[in-house]
């Protein structure tokens, strides 16, 4: 299944019908994606309130050309219902980011309700000591590139450019823990980095 | 691949291509990867071989599909459990209620058929979510305002048969209470309309409710006996202006007097907003600014009024009461809110004071006065789903921070009907806060508030966490289930609930005998003979499979 195909249709049927589809609505005519391209992102999401998360945004910045950055602060209503709502009608807005649990939890769900899921999820949970482990669920290649980089100090900065590195997860994801000796500075909150893409070809 | 109960791979692969020849390929889904997205997020089975799962899912686009898939899946004995959006987590999610279940995924029907401005209607599909109705609605600048739980991303049929509620006003809180027409897909792949819609070329079916004879639609609701596949509801015309106020009172004998004040105004129609009951000297908030909280932490405590309440019962204690009057702390704040013309709303505002005049030493304080429309940008000022806003601010209530260290994978929300009087309130607390102890389950630990999303009755609503512990969450089920059988020895019962906890609930309307639910499945086998749709949902077995009731 592809959720192109699914706006696609939605689209067709609101115009040759007398009624309109709510959900999704095509602005325009879609790209198609590239077979085995990696993802195409259109933003970054993070939360401002960690400093982890900001080290994210900040290296996000220059990961490679989105349409932008995005901070939060927890509530994703604003991005949601300003603009994320829809792109993904739309058929694009794969996103990669680094959130509270609860905020991917919120993304995840809309996405699902678009034909998307997370493609790639990485737990980066306080341990004793103030360590951090890192749990990372994803395709076998994306697990294999990003390992390494989560033993770093700079772990949080070298994510959105790994991220935007993201194959076509399509199929079964693996997981694996990394640990680490480096703190989370100045956040006890779990956070969670992420890909939020198309099921499938990753727009 | 997944497979339903009893039924064969050989089997099963054979309905899967019917579904794909009925709805097309790419939208039938049996892959692992595409199935788990139907799991319930805030599962209490969390990493357990009982967790109900589908075996896969088939996402149609028109009534003419559901039909088809519907027919299909009646042929060959396959249990369809439709969903809108899935999106009620603490209440069960997307998972079935009878695992190996093929999900009816509706959310491609989503088309809002007809907004009516003059009349103040909306016929829409199930898969329009609340967001999706705001932005159709404001993107045509149309003068009415739509009504939405907390979270605003559900389906607004979904939460209606499930029978959800709101936060404007009393007219529209109720979802269910607020429809007008149905139609249905019923187990045998036929169509049928309800109220006046059961007359072809009908003009009033989003206009009159009932039609003529039986009014059939309430069975539809937390039930299994169709699909929904078009409803209509009553929309809230724009009001002009927007009222808040608080009624602050110091003393606990106040709180059944509150009770029965609060109820004459609202019975009487002088206020309609959201009735919101919070207890300052308790620390117990009121639930609209429960995510003001969460983000900045609730109102600092003094060490001695931190022991005061640690001592108090059931949320008294003589030296509590004092110490609230000695520090200006209210015990008790009751939150009101009008909407209508700023003259309307005042004088309700005035007349409100008058009644709660009587209250020695109450106070009273307007919090917000608006004219409307507000601009939407600047909605997260207020809480949004009273100003008829979609939020999903709901959802940073339970991240981790310094007041809630410990955030949950989930909840569970236990939610007993209890009587509209002060004592019906501490009479819950008394008895679910001695078995809460008992059981050692996490609710009911200090004294606890109700919530007024319907006239004449009290909800409280309180969450069970889900835990990454398999064993603590056992422990949760079996407290949970256990508190259902006393809360209906006490003649209080559930609302609503997950399905793993319908059973439990559904055993407490146990009157003359279960007839109730002995009724339900004489139904069941007349409507569903072959049982497929929602097998189990709220407790309704078809016969094949009844001894799972039990």
């Amino acid at each position: 299944m592809n959720r192109r195909k699914f706006c696609l249709s939605s689209f067709a049927t609101a115009i040759s019908g007398a009624v309109v589809g709510a959900g999704c609505v095509r602005v325009g005519e879609p790209a198609l994606p590239a077979a085995s391209a990696s993802v195409q992102l259109y933003k970054f999401v993070y939360d401002r309130r960690y400093p982890a998360a900001r080290a994210f945004g900040i290296a996000a910045a220059y990961a490679r050309s989105t349409s932008g950055t995005v901070a939060i602060a927890g509530d994703v209503t604003a991005l949601w219902s300003r603009d994320l709502k829809r792109v993904w009608c739309a058929g694009d807005g794969a996103i990669a980011g680094m959130t509270t649990a609860r905020t991917l939890l919120c993304l995840e769900q809309l996405a699902h309700d678009h034909w998307m899921r997370v493609a790639i999820r990485i737990e980066h949970a306080g341990a004793e000591g103030h360590e951090v482990a890192h749990r990372l669920s994803a395709a076998a290649p994306m697990i294999a590139r990003i390992s390494p980089l989560l033993a770093g100090a700079d772990w949080a900065a070298q994510l959105p450019a790994a991220l935007a590195a993201c194959e076509d997860p399509d199929g079964a994801c693996l997981t694996a823990v990394i640990g680490s000796t480096r703190p989370l500075a100045g956040a006890d909150e779990t956070l969670v980095s992420f890909v939020i893409a198309a099921r499938g070809g990753i727009a | 691949m997944r497979l339903p109960p009893g039924v064969s791979s050989s089997e099963f692969a054979a309905v899967v291509a019917e579904f794909e020849r009925a709805v097309g390929k790419q939208w039938v889904f049996t892959r692992d990867e595409d199935v788990d997205l139907y799991r319930d997020a805030f599962s209490p089975f969390l990493h357990e071989a009982e967790e109900l799962v589908a075996s896969a899912a088939v996402a149609p686009s028109t009534t003419l599909e559901v039909q088809e898939i519907v027919r299909i899946a009646n042929r060959r004995k396959v249990p369809l459990y439709p969903i809108s959006t899935g999106k009620n987590l603490g209440y069960g999610g997307s998972a079935p209620a009878y695992s190996g279940s093929v999900v009816v995924d509706l959310k491609r029907m989503n088309r809002v058929i007809e907004v009516n401005e003059a009349n103040a209607f909306v016929l829409l599909e199930p898969g329009v979510s609340y967001f999706d109705l705001y932005h159709h609605i404001q993107e045509r600048k149309l003068k009415v305002w739509i009504d939405c739980p907390d979270p605003g991303w559900g389906s607004v049929i979904g939460n209606a048969l499930d029978r959800g509620g709101g936060y404007t006003t009393a007219n529209y809180r109720n979802h269910f209470d607020s429809h007008c027409g149905m139609e249905i897909v019923l187990p045998n792949g036929e169509l049928l309309r309800t109220g006046m819609g059961a007359i072809p070329n009908a003009k009033t079916w989003q206009q009159y409710k009932s039609g003529c004879g039986p009014w059939i639609d309430g069975i539809f609701s937390q039930s299994n006996f169709g699909i929904v596949t078009k409803m209509g509801f009553w929309l809230m015309p724009e009001p002009e202006a927007y009222l808040r106020g608080t009624v602050s009172l110091t003393r606990y004998a106040d709180l059944g007097p509150m009770v029965e004040t609060l109820n004459y105004l609202e019975n009487a129609r002088i206020t309609a907003g959201f009735p919101d009951i919070a207890s300052p000297l308790n620390g117990y908030p009121p639930i609209g600014q429960l995510q003001v909280w969460n983000e900045t932490g609730p109102p600092s405590q003094t060490d001695e009024h931190r022991k005061l309440l640690s001592s108090a019962k059931l949320g008294y204690s003589p030296e509590l009461e004092a110490y609230g009057v000695k520090s200006g702390i209210p015990y008790w704040q009751l939150w009101l809110s009008f909407h209508g013309p700023a003259g309307v709303i005042e004088a309700q505002w005035q007349a409100a004071q008058r009644h709660f005049a009587k209250f020695e030493g109450a106070k009273f304080r307007v919090i917000d006065r608006v004219k409307l429309p507000i601009d939407p940008a600047k909605a997260d000022q207020y809480h949004e789903p009273e100003l008829g806003v979609p939020s999903l601010r709901a959802f940073s209530i339970g991240a981790r921070t310094p007041w809630n260290p410990t955030p949950s994978k989930g909840h569970m929300w236990f939610s007993p009907i209890v009587p509209r009087t002060g004592e019906a309130i501490i009479e819950a607390n008394r008895v679910f806060s001695e078995a809460a102890r008992e059981l050692d389950m996490p609710l009911f630990r200090s004294f606890s508030l109700p919530a007024c999303f319907w006239e004449r009755c009290f909800i409280f609503i309180l969450a069970t966490p889900v835990t990454e512990d398999p064993a603590t969450n056992k422990r949760y089920r079996e407290g949970f289930k256990k508190l259902i059988a006393i809360g209906g020895q006490h003649g209080w019962g559930e609302y609503r609930t997950a399905p793993v906890f319908q059973k439990s609930v559904m055993d407490v309307y146990s009157f003359n005998d279960h007839a109730l639910q002995r009724f339900q499945e004489t139904l069941k086998d007349a409507i569903d003979p072959n049982g497929i749709m929602s097998p189990g949902r709220y407790a309704i077995w078809p016969k094949r499979l009844r001894e799972r009731r039990s």
